[in-house]
């Protein structure tokens, strides 16, 4: 696939992922998958600063694909929309509490599911994503352990920028998807 | 001078004003190497415990083919197995609830391949999970990491 046909997948997964958000949160949210690109795994993506920390969301992908998702928000903005999913005041803190952990990963369901339901149907193939984990830690950190569990061949991954619009305000993080099937991703 | 190594990389050097860095370093091992009696140094960046295949390559994301290839370059420059001594950084797990054996194997496959080698492991940062960064001063051989909590 060109990138120009993986961007086309992103209005449909936003606008569903967008009407499943707004339930989960009770509230209008938007979700937007913005600028694409292709970039090397074995390099560092320009937008991140690979010790910067992140509240990182890891789901391994099955089907007729293998591969993994990473979906990423900077610390502080990972604790404001977990605040805004909870209906809380944003506390910054060592770490997210348990429920705050489940309300991001919920998120990441949300976004990552509905891009590759989108993707399946663009392929005509099963994609799945599994469990998903958190991790709260140095971005690069997660980057290699992504690379290292899906191949050892650092490969081209699919970055999307992901802005989220909420009452409270916007939030921008980047999910990261990485298949082993090579020629799926055509640079 | 600062050199940054990448995953799957080996940096050897014997000028005294480098410094090899790591950034980031989660799963992946950092195995640095140092002849204190020559200061020569070597950093590799471990991807892998054994490779999935056994083609035969020679190949630096693994661990074990990353130490030989580091010793030989070492070696190359004149250091002596007998002056080596190892420090391991990383192989950590980020995903707590992920079983993942790849940063403990990357950890013990490099415990193992030293000890054949006849190499001391003097010091360790390793496990957890945390991401850490590394300096490595070919000047004296310290190996400074550097975490975020």
């Amino acid at each position: 696939m060109r990138m120009e046909q993986f961007v086309r997948i992103n209005a449909p997964a936003a606008a569903a992922a967008s009407r499943a958000l707004t339930q989960l949160a009770h509230r209008p949210a938007e979700i937007k998958l913005t600028h694409a690109e292709f970039v090397e795994l074995s390099a560092e993506p320009a937008s991140f600063d690979r010790e910067e920390v992140v509240d990182g969301i890891y789901f391994a992908i099955s089907g007729g694909l293998e591969g993994a998702a990473l979906l990423c928000f900077p610390e502080q903005k990972a604790f404001d929309l977990s605040a805004i999913l909870l209906g809380k005041a944003s506390v910054r803190s060592a770490k997210l509490s348990e429920l705050g952990e489940s309300a991001l990963m919920e998120v990441g369901n949300i976004i990552c599911g509905n891009y590759l339901t989108e993707l399946s149907n663009v392929l005509r193939l099963k994609v799945v994503p599994g469990v998903p984990h958190f991790a709260r830690g140095m971005f690069g950190s997660m980057l290699e352990q992504v690379v290292a569990r899906s191949s050892a061949d650092p490969q081209t991954a699919l970055l999307i920028d992901v802005e989220l619009d909420l009452p409270a305000g916007s939030l921008l993080g980047h999910l990261l998807l990485y298949f082993k099937t090579g020629p799926l991703i055509d640079a | 001078m600062e050199r940054e190594l990448k995953m799957a990389e080996i940096i050897v050097t014997a000028d005294p004003d480098d410094v090899v860095t790591a950034v980031g370093v989660g799963s992946c091992l950092l195995i640095s190497l140092y002849d204190r009696r020559l200061r020569i140094g070597g950093l590799a960046h471990a991807v892998l415990p054994s490779p999935l295949a056994e083609d035969g390559r020679r190949d630096t994301r693994y661990v074990e083919p990353a130490i030989k290839m580091t010793m030989e370059r070492m070696g190359a420059l004149g250091a002596r197995i007998a002056s080596m001594e190892a420090k391991l950084v990383g192989g950590a797990n980020m995903f707590p609830g992920l079983d993942d054996e790849v940063g403990a194997g990357n950890v013990s496959e490099a415990r193992a391949a030293l000890d054949r080698l006849g190499v001391p492991v003097v010091a360790e940062a390793v496990g957890g999970s945390i991401g850490r960064s590394v300096e490595f001063s070919v000047a004296s051989g310290y190996v400074i990491v550097r975490t975020k909590l």
